[in-house]
């Protein structure tokens, strides 16, 4: 590949083991900054892990676009070097989160141009099979459990600030001690907060002809 | 009272399942950058951007389903925070509230004395489908091929980098002071009509703020 070009140049050297990659120094045409790229097969094993990475992370409505992608974030990853980030290991973790932020770029961006598929946009996929009564499977079922969130939401919005956040991340789904630890308070505050802003989502849903 | 236990969790996931459901708006400009997404997810901000982060998923539907991403994928913190029982608190903790009100306070004096920032995104002066990283990708010349994009405020100065799609850098400039590269046709030997650019460009604001654009196409003609 191309890559395997760059670094192949006779005045490229590897200096130095990157997280586990094999790490050269390029000049660039211009010689106006390093651009550091891995060397021959390390580049390959490196696009396989970003590959791998950006797989793992894809909807599958994006499915279609993982080359892409992968190249989007091989070169998010080439960017480390002017940024004077060289020493940052290249862990399984890190190309996860570059992984990531080029995924969600991606999704973002067709979202504002309404790009996004009516899977992904009705939360259809992750509400599939515990959704409220059957599955949302249909476009009808589909617009009450719209209809169901929004409604959430804005009970969600009249909870004291501290009621809200537990609750929010109990709905997100986090574990109690998750949730603790995100917010930076105890378990008991955290446990008490989620029950009672819970009482009051279903007291607020209640008023709105919801139970759930 | 295990089955009303077991009818409460069930009830709670069908709340989950239905605030997931919601419906998505298009993300918002004050939503929180992906990369600070992960970071709260995976507890490297600070306890009070993380709740601030927290404050906006509830909220924003769109950050709500990226954080559900997050944290499918990040190392999300468990160990919650030890507090000192009451009867040991020390009265100089009292100090450190007064002390984090005071220093708010400068803060927040220093930030309104500073001028606003723009964080506008770096766009492409083309219509966003031909200028896109996934849609139908914009064409140049290869013995005239100039690369434009929207300019900054005064004195922003720009990065770009251009590479072909199998990632061989073609070219990295830094400190560009206009919003456009001419590419010298030597630096496009080998490439024949059809061959695609793949550039990007980090706008460096007067007061050091990088912003990144998108990935762009181009297709040489």
């Amino acid at each position: 590949m191309g890559g395997n070009r760059a670094c192949a140049a006779s005045e490229n050297a590897v200096d130095k083991k990157r997280g586990g990659y094999d790490v050269c120094s390029m000049a660039n045409p211009l010689d106006t900054a390093m651009v550091a790229l891995p060397c021959d097969a390390g580049y390959e094993t490196l696009r396989q892990d970003l590959a791998r990475a950006v797989t793992r992370v894809c909807p599958p409505w994006l499915a279609d676009q993982v080359d892409d992608l992968t190249h989007v974030a091989m070169m998010r990853v080439m960017k480390l070097a002017p940024r004077g980030d060289r020493d940052r290991a290249l862990s399984r973790g890190y190309l996860t989160k570059v992984a990531y932020t080029t995924v969600v770029d991606e999704i973002r961006r067709r979202r504002r141009r309404r790009e996004v598929s009516l899977e992904d946009n009705c939360g259809a996929s992750e509400a599939r099979g515990h959704g409220f009564g059957a599955p949302p499977i249909d476009p009808e079922q589909i617009a009450s459990g719209r209809e169901i969130g929004a409604q959430i939401g804005d009970c969600l919005a009249r909870l004291s600030d501290s009621r809200r956040l537990a609750v929010t991340l109990h709905l997100q789904g986090h574990t109690l001690r998750q949730s603790a630890a995100l917010l930076g308070w105890t378990a008991k505050r955290t446990e008490n907060l989620i029950y009672r802003g819970l009482a009051d989502l279903r007291k607020c849903l209640a008023a709105k002809g919801i139970s759930p | 009272m295990s089955s009303n236990h077991a009818q409460g969790t069930r009830d709670s996931d069908r709340l989950s399942a239905a605030f997931a459901a919601s419906e998505r708006a298009a993300p918002r400009a004050d939503c929180p950058q992906p990369d600070e997404l992960w970071a709260a997810v995976s507890g490297e901000l600070a306890a009070g951007s993380r709740r601030a982060v927290v404050r906006h998923i509830a909220e924003c539907r769109s950050c709500a389903a990226d954080w559900r991403l997050a944290a499918q994928l990040a190392p999300v913190p468990s160990a919650a925070p030890v507090t000192a029982p009451s009867g040991q608190r020390k009265p100089w903790r009292l100090a450190v509230p007064a002390f984090a009100l005071v220093f708010a306070c400068v803060a927040v004096f220093a930030h309104l004395r500073r001028p606003p920032s723009p964080t506008v995104p770096v766009a492409y002066r083309t219509p966003a489908s031909q200028g896109s990283p996934h849609g139908q990708p914009a064409r140049c010349a290869a013995v005239d091929c100039v690369l434009r994009w929207t300019a900054g405020p005064r004195g922003t100065r720009y990065r770009l980098r251009i590479t072909t799609p199998d990632l061989r850098v073609l070219a990295v400039l830094d400190d560009l002071e206009s919003p456009q590269y001419s590419v010298p046709p030597e630096q496009l030997t080998g490439m024949t009509a059809g061959s695609v650019l793949l550039w990007q460009v980090d706008r460096v604001d007067a007061d050091g703020q990088v912003v990144s654009s998108a990935t762009f196409k181009t297709t040489l003609e």
